[in-house]
């Protein structure tokens, strides 16, 4: 420890790096440090302040040898005390400090890492960049740290793989759970990003993209109209032995268990038979309107679930698969009836997004003049893509936007940055040579040529890809270029461009990873401009049914993407996830921006997910969108507000939409709720809450039965709409979670819970609390309100029912604590625990699962879980599919 | 639509009672093996049967009865055979009862077979004639 002591930091440690450092030791218990922070933060400086206070041999892994370097520099430029000759980036010369890459240790193997761990003492692993530890790098390091004891590893990344499942499970269990997060929000309040906005601007295809788009929606529907006129496939799934109840109890409950496994199928099948007429007499079955994505499971499981039982209908799913496959509907096992290849394909690189990107770039300018400093990334080059004189691209890509804002905004200056294709103006020639000498770049390792017949644009080869970026770079900043085109591939990750201050996103990705690295490209904070502002354009496509816009899976992309992102509201000044941020109609003046009353009726006072889309109020939106983006004077300000009443990220966001399927399953419908509502409770509740002992009283169940005559063309609409959905279910589960997290002392009695709502979700905060401590409690909320149902204990409180958090899970007793904790302060009429592996628990857990099962929105034609006789209707089907 | 539905509840009797059959069959221990050997068959034939009911409406009417009553009591007797042979000190009287089961099986078997081939009687029948009709014209 003596060593650590000499070890100095030449600076002062951010806020927030000397609160990690504060709460250290809470997090270690594992031995496992995972901190979760913003590009910019300063994680490897926190790192290295863990490491040289560890002070013990340590290896920190990084993804790329660039990185590796800006360590050894931090090291050795940032610290006073650490010596050249104890740091080494070779594997086979391990010192005190030894930086080497993911890759480099997977060419060594598990065993050799492992040896080299055990035969140097080495006390600490750090894991830099630790989204990339997927499938092989994850695999060696996951064995190799099985089998050493003791070691300590600290993982650090800005984007956690939080939207893949399988991905984020297999991270977590190597780097541990997040101990910290340092969050956007709280680096823009000590400025070390600058505040930024983002906007979402909408177009739709065009008219013979929308037809071909049509015709292969009419084509997979038509297969399913056929299926259902299939007495063969019919009979198979009526006859299959989920639905026959044998004389055998044994044996039933043996079945329970297969359901459970297919319990999505399940619902399915029987949503189907119903659908054909044909009653299925079986407690767990479920009713409800059928949805393509029924119809896609099913198909999926018949053609590719390796069920024997189907092996009697050999013929009819050898001609399915055929009629399938030649419209393109299967692509690996996988069966879409909404969107093959070609159709999203149509849509995510949607021509009509080169008109948005003409229509942002001409604000952007209008409002920056040559302070512009634009990018615009893209998933694909386009080089090759001609169009005749007169006629439009129909592709979208670097070239075809590029040759597009060439024609139609030539005194723009721009440069386009591939791998394969680089673009400057001409007249920037001098000083592209000037920026290479000045790096020593000789002049044959670049070659300049003409560009076609554009002799205002010059072509750059160079020999060397790795000068390539920084000198197009250098030279977009210190020239009159306003505006950049490159692709994902090359710019979307680990570019830095700290002066760019527009960015438009005109690629199809969603994930959080990569939008969120796209992102952090126009953020950062530059040093050259203090009161930096940056604005970040999303593309949508919508689909068009005449008048009306449907949010497509275009629209669903953008919702994922900001699922996980947290920024300034539109309306409000405040800090909002996900997009509820949206909140368009709240913004003052609408007036101001358009002359149509009817579209701002429409939009006036409500969030961009409750609008029912239309062509005129989308053309309102977009101008609202072009009109708030010329506001960057005030975006410091309005951030400033905001962050005054900001409570970090690690609270709890839950889709409305998964609450409602929660009181949806418990019946959480008040005796006085009209009569369209308690369609929601539906038969099969009803049964179950009988079951449950629930006494209903008979005005409900009278309800409950008559919703079932109403059908479903009406309330499906009104779940969607209703803004008075019953959400207590999730604050008692909270508010019990928050009770048993400070009887074990997780956290301080001090922890407050603020909860918010908005039309999208339900927002929980943990304030005073430790990050840990608010992790754990957005886990646990997460846990016992998830649709997985794989926990061993139920709670059944009153008409609710939860998983038992797995913090408790272990065995009854923790069981009963959890559900001590629910009474003392729910205080529920009766509650109880139910084991769900065995007997009645494993029904009961089954019952939950074929219950909440997702309800229908009919104003969303991209959604599968969209009701199938609606959007049928809707496509001109009606007739055909009603049997 | 009723029709169908008709259909299906009758396979839904016939299948039943054939995942009986089989369930039983599972619990047959492996030493036993003529007898586990002639199940077997038997459980063959049974999914052959219920392949061709699956098919035809006409046929699946006429085996509706099977599923009912004949075909639970192959469980039945299944199942009494397994009791016997793990009976730890059987009686003369079971022995000659389970005598008589493995001859049931085994006389079910050709029974299962006939019936089997009942189904494809008419077709037989005609086809014969034809070949019959067409020898006779080349002749």
């Amino acid at each position: 420890m003596e060593k650590a002591n000499e070890i100095r930091f030449h600076y002062n440690l951010r806020d927030y790096q000397a609160r990690v450092l504060k709460e250290l030791e809470k997090y270690s218990g594992d031995n496992k440090i995972h901190v979760v922070a913003a590009p910019g933060a300063g994680k490897t400086i926190l790192a290295l302040k863990i490491a040289f206070e560890y002070n013990k041999p340590t290896i920190i892994l990084v993804p790329t040898i660039a990185i590796r370097q800006q360590w050894v520099d931090r090291m050795l430029q940032d610290f006073d005390g650490v010596s050249k000759d104890e740091i080494s980036t070779n594997i086979r010369d391990i010192r005190k400090y030894t930086v080497f890459t993911y890759q480099a240790l997977y060419e060594i193997k598990k065993e050799k890492f492992v040896e080299i761990i055990e035969s140097n003492h080495i006390g600490l692993v750090v894991l830099d960049e630790a989204h990339h530890l997927r499938n092989a790098w994850w695999k060696t390091l996951t064995e190799a740290f099985q089998e050493i004891k003791g070691i300590k590893v600290v993982s650090l990344t800005a984007t956690p793989p939080y939207d893949d499942t399988t991905d984020y499970a297999k991270y977590i269990d190597l780097c541990g759970d997040i101990d910290a997060t340092i969050t956007i929000p709280e680096l823009v309040k000590q400025r070390n990003l600058c505040p930024h906005q983002d906007f979402i601007y909408f177009n739709f295809p065009t008219e013979e993209q929308e037809v071909k788009i049509k015709k292969y929606r009419l084509e997979a529907l038509g297969i399913v109209v056929k299926l259902l006129k299939n007495d063969k496939f019919i009979k198979a799934l009526a006859t299959h032995s989920y639905f026959i109840k044998e004389k055998d109890e044994k044996v039933n409950k043996r079945k329970v268990d297969e359901m459970l496994k297919n319990y999505e199928v399940v619902i399915s099948m029987s949503k189907i038979l119903k659908k054909r007429g044909i009653p299925i007499e079986h407690e767990l079955v479920k009713d409800g309107p059928t949805t393509v994505q029924d119809y896609e499971r099913v198909l999926e499981y018949v053609l590719f679930g390796k069920d024997e039982e189907f092996d009697i209908i050999e013929d009819v799913i050898k001609d399915l698969k055929r009629e399938l496959n030649s419209i393109g509907a299967i692509d690996a096992k996988k069966i879409s009836l909404l969107y093959n290849k070609e159709v999203e394909s149509l849509i995510s690189q949607n021509i009509g997004k080169m008109a948005s990107i003409k229509t942002i770039v001409d604000t952007e300018y209008k409002n920056m003049g040559e302070r512009l400093k634009l990018v615009c990334v893209t998933d694909f080059i386009k080089d090759d893509v001609e169009v005749e004189e007169g006629s439009e691209f129909s592709q979208l890509g670097v070239v075809p936007i590029f040759k597009r804002l060439r024609k139609q905004k030539p005194e723009l200056k721009m440069a386009v940055l591939t791998g394969t294709l680089v673009l400057i103006p001409t007249d920037t020639i001098t000083m592209f040579k000037y920026l290479c000498e000045k790096r020593h770049i000789k002049e044959d390792s670049y070659s300049i040529s003409d560009y076609g017949l554009d002799f205002e644009y010059s072509r750059i080869t160079f020999k060397n890809i790795s000068h390539m970026v920084s000198v197009i770079t250098e030279l977009f900043e210190a020239s009159p270029i306003s505006m950049l085109i490159g692709t994902i591939a090359l710019i979307g990750e680990g570019w830095d461009a700290p002066f760019v201050n527009s960015l438009i996103i005109a690629s199809g990705i969603s994930t959080y990873v990569t939008s969120n690295q796209l992102r952090g490209r126009a953020i950062r904070i530059n040093s050259k401009e203090a009161l930096k502002v940056a604005n970040i354009w999303h593309l949508a496509c919508l689909e068009r049914i005449n008048y009306n816009l449907l949010k497509g899976k275009d629209y669903d992309r953008i919702v994922k993407r900001f699922n996980q992102i947290e920024g300034l509201a539109f309306a409000k000044d405040s800090i909002e996830t996900g997009i509820a941020r949206f909140d368009v109609g709240k913004v003052k003046n609408l007036n101001y921006v358009s002359k149509n009353q009817e579209a701002i009726k429409q939009v006036k006072g409500k969030y961009l997910s409750e609008i029912e889309l239309n062509i005129d109020n989308i053309y309102l939106i977009n101008d609202l969108m072009l009109q708030e983006s010329g506001k960057r004077d005030e975006m410091a300000s309005r951030w400033d507000k905001a962050l005054d009443s900001y409570v970090s990220i690690n609270r709890c966001d839950l889709a409305k939409k998964a609450i409602l399927q929660r009181t949806y399953y418990v019946g959480g419908i008040k005796p006085t709720t009209n009569a369209t509502a308690l369609v929601l409770t539906n038969v099969a509740v009803f049964g179950y809450l009988t079951a449950l002992g629930t006494v209903v009283p008979p005005a409900l169940a009278m309800a409950a039965c008559s919703g079932m005559i109403l059908g479903d063309a009406i309330f499906y609409r009104k779940i969607t709409n209703d803004p008075t959905y019953d959400s207590n279910s999730v604050k008692k589960i909270a508010k019990a979670i928050k009770y048993a997290l400070t009887q074990r002392k997780y956290i301080d009695k001090e922890a407050e819970m603020i909860i918010t709502e908005n039309p999208e979700s339900i927002e929980i905060k943990l304030s005073n609390a430790d990050t840990r401590g608010q992790m754990l409690f957005r886990k646990m909320i997460e846990e016992a309100t998830s649709r997985k149902c794989d926990t061993r204990y139920l709670i059944i409180a009153g008409k609710y029912v939860f998983n038992v958090p797995k913090m408790f899970d272990d065995n009854k007793d923790q069981a009963e604590f959890f559900l001590h904790c629910y009474n003392k302060v729910n205080h529920p009429l009766s509650s109880r625990v139910v084991f769900s592996k065995n007997g009645k628990g494993k029904y009961d857990k089954l019952k939950v699962l074929l219950e909440q099962d997702e309800h229908v929105e009919r104003g969303d034609v991209s959604s599968t879980s969209v009701d199938i006789k609606w959007l049928t209707s809707i496509l001109g089907l009606n007739d055909t599919l009603s049997l | 639509m009723s029709e169908l539905n008709d259909q299906i509840d009758i396979l839904k009797v016939i299948k039943e009672s054939i995942l009986g059959v089989k369930r039983a069959f599972l619990e047959i221990p492996e030493k036993d093996e003529e007898f586990k050997e002639d199940v077997k068959q038997l459980v063959i034939l049974l999914d052959k049967i219920y392949t061709q009911i699956f098919n035809s409406e006409e046929d699946a009417i006429k085996f509706k009865y099977y599923g009912k009553y004949y075909i639970p009591t192959i469980t039945k007797i299944i199942k009494s055979h397994i009791k016997f042979i793990n009976s730890p000190a059987p009686t003369e009287k079971m022995k000659e009862t389970d005598e008589s089961c493995k001859t049931t099986i085994k006389k079910l078997i050709e029974h299962f077979e006939k019936k089997y081939n009942s189904f494809y009687e008419n077709e037989s029948m005609d086809l014969n004639a034809d070949i019959q009709l067409l020898l006779g014209s080349i002749k």
